[in-house]
């Protein structure tokens, strides 16, 4: 069974209809065999029986007169018969009357039992009948005859060697049958599975199979062909898709760099004008030009006036930065890129006597470009310290790790929180402020969420108000 | 002692001779029965023209015999072409009228050639049953060869006496020419 079910379909098609092909023959040889022994014994039967008969008419006057000479008479005529070994006359009492035994066989051996009509075997060779002799409705005895059929031997032989060449050639033809008749299903079978194949490994979805049987693997073939057709067409529109987007994503890009290039140069312009008004502003009030009365009016707009400049300044930095992204990655130490930074803001940490703790022995290195990771802990480190909880000294722990390729940079302090209900799809946007007491531009985070984006990395934060906030930042792939 | 042995061997005797009578009485009647049988089966194989008293079937016998206890039981019950059998006891050949068998018995007094001529073409099968009567022109006599009853035929006698026998009978017979 595992041989054949390791075996190939061509093969086993062979052998299932070979193997049938075996049985049927088979079974109806052994029935024609048994069928043609049964008439061949039915056929001697009748002929014994009217053997018996016509015995048993002639025996009919010696055993009136009890004559048994004259009946073994009669019965030493059946020597013609060569299958009869044995033939008795019984009177009616059941006695033996005359009796005859074959002469070239033993006759010690034979010796018939009267009630021998127990069905026996198809095979079996011995035969015996029975005629009872009847004279006017009185029973006068009767005859039995036993035969053996010598001939069935020689019969069976022959029927099993005709049986023998039957199956013999029954099995070779329908080998050759089945030879021709299963390349019609596993040669198109076959050309299925090639076509897959081909298909798999070219991923040339236009191809077609040709196979237009109408049977089980005509149907195959035609739902092949019909999903390769849908994927041929899904792959199309998704081609086109494909195309139709990045055509439209280059364009996109155009214009965000034309309105980047728009925004610098309006920022651009818009400075020394702006400057000039602060300085105005600034003039006049030197030169007492403002009447005490409009004082109020003066310094509302003089207020307005460094807001403008504050928010310009702003936007040109972002624009600075922005033309910045995309710049070449080197190995950088975290630990000496932190003391750079510290250095940098080292007036804002005494002022506000920061604690800021740093562990970076899972991971020391990371391939970043310089001056943007240097932005990021800037930015976080000036972030913590703005703010801080009222009252307590700004806490800031730093750590590094490897998680999915990624160094991670976990900045963790102890400030006001974010309230991430409120804030939560904010949190990256340009300007967005949560906390409004506190001076600032909202251009941190906005810088942070850029520059991870750009470097395919992404930023995870975990706050809660009042307890503090902490910072993931999945800066890149690890260093080598 | 000498009376005693007398009577002993005289007691022996007696015993002898009881043990003896019956036996001998017991196969007579036995070989009568077969007789009785034999002479009704002949029916079944011999011819008769037809003739007068067509129906009844007559079987006669002369001279007593102890085969007229058995036939009169088959009589009884038996029948010749859907007739009915009747026996009759003839004395003398005088008192001999038609019958279609006559069974001379071997106590007749009468000699067989007187039987012969009062039967003569009178289409009677005539059996005997003492030796040489075939020959002397009874169709059948019954004989025992080997301690078995056999039948002596005189096809001849048949013939004059208008009878015709089965060949399967005759087979059985003891031809007599």
């Amino acid at each position: 069974m595992l041989v054949f079910n390791r075996s190939t379909i061509k093969k086993k098609l062979i052998i299932i209809q070979t193997t049938t092909a075996f049985i049927v023959v088979l079974v109806c040889c052994a029935f024609f065999v048994v069928n043609d022994i049964r008439t061949f014994k039915d056929a001697t039967q009748r002929q014994l029986f009217s053997l018996a008969r016509i015995v048993g008419e002639n025996a009919v006057p010696t055993l009136e007169f009890l004559d048994q000479d004259a009946a073994a008479h009669i019965l030493s005529k059946l020597n013609k018969e060569p299958d009869i070994n044995e033939a008795v006359i019984l009177d009616k009492n059941g006695k033996l009357f005359a009796r005859y035994v074959h002469s070239q066989r033993e006759k010690d051996s034979l010796l018939i039992a009267e009630n021998n009509n127990a069905t026996t075997s198809v095979f079996e060779k011995k035969l015996s009948v029975s005629y009872k002799i009847f004279q006017e409705k009185e029973l006068l005895g009767s005859v039995v005859l036993r035969a053996e059929l010598n001939e069935l031997n020689k019969i069976i032989s022959g029927y099993i060697i005709v049986a023998g060449i039957v199956v013999f050639a029954g099995i070779i033809t329908s080998l050759i049958i089945s030879f021709f008749l299963q390349r019609s299903i596993t040669h198109r079978l076959l050309m299925l599975v090639s076509k897959t194949k081909e298909v798999a490994e070219t991923g040339n979805y236009s191809l077609r199979t040709a196979d237009r049987g109408k049977d089980e693997i005509g149907i195959l073939s035609n739902s092949f062909n019909t999903m390769l057709e849908q994927i041929e067409k899904m792959d199309t529109f998704l081609k086109e898709t494909n195309q139709s987007l990045k055509t439209y994503s280059r364009k996109l890009e155009r214009s965000n760099k034309e309105l980047e290039e728009f925004a610098y140069i309006s920022s651009h312009d818009m400075k020394s004008p702006v400057t000039s008004l602060h300085g105005m502003l600034k003039l006049m009030e030197q030169k007492d030009a403002i009447k005490p009365e409009h004082r109020n009016l003066f310094d509302m707009a003089s207020n307005s006036a460094r807001q403008m400049q504050k928010t310009i300044n702003a936007l040109n930095e972002i624009i600075a930065f922005r033309k910045t992204l995309k710049i070449e990655r080197e190995k950088i130490d975290l630990a000496e890129a932190l003391e750079e930074v510290k250095l940098r803001i080292y007036e804002m940490i005494v002022s506000s006597g920061a604690v800021i703790t740093a562990d970076f022995s899972a991971c020391r290195y990371v391939l970043y470009p310089s001056v943007h990771l240097k932005s990021i802990f800037q930015n976080l480190l000036t972030n913590a310290i703005k703010y801080k909880q009222e009252g307590h000294p700004p806490v800031i722990d730093i750590t590094s790790y490897v998680e999915d390729r990624f160094v991670v940079l976990q900045v963790t302090d102890k400030g006001m929180g974010i309230d991430m209900k409120r804030y939560k799809d904010k949190l990256y946007g340009l300007f967005q402020r949560f906390h409004t007491n506190i001076e600032g531009m909202g251009i941190g985070l906005h810088m942070i969420h850029s520059i991870i984006e750009s470097y395919g990395g992404k930023i995870y934060i975990e706050s809660e108000v009042n307890q503090g906030t902490t910072f993931k930042i999945y800066l890149g792939n690890a260093p080598v | 002692m000498f009376t005693l042995s007398m009577y002993k061997t005289a007691l022996l005797c007696f015993l002898l001779f009881c043990s003896f009578s019956p036996k001998q009485q017991k196969d007579k009647a036995s070989e009568y029965n077969l007789k009785a049988a034999f002479i009704y089966n002949f029916t079944k194989y011999v011819e008769w023209k037809s003739g007068s008293n067509d129906n009844e079937f007559i079987i006669g016998i002369i001279g007593t015999s102890p085969i007229i206890d058995p036939l009169t039981e088959i009589v009884k019950t038996e029948t010749v072409d859907n007739k009915k059998i009747s026996l009759k006891q003839f004395a003398k050949p005088a008192d001999i009228s038609f019958c279609h068998i006559l069974f001379i018995s071997q106590n007749a007094t009468a000699s067989l050639d007187a039987i012969l001529a009062k039967v003569a073409n009178k289409g009677t099968l005539i059996v005997g049953e003492q030796d040489g009567y075939a020959e002397q022109g009874t169709a059948f006599n019954f004989v025992i060869l080997n301690n078995k009853l056999k039948f002596e035929a005189n096809v001849k006698a048949l013939n004059t006496a208008g009878l015709t026998a089965s060949s399967q009978l005759l087979k059985l017979a003891i031809i007599i020419k």
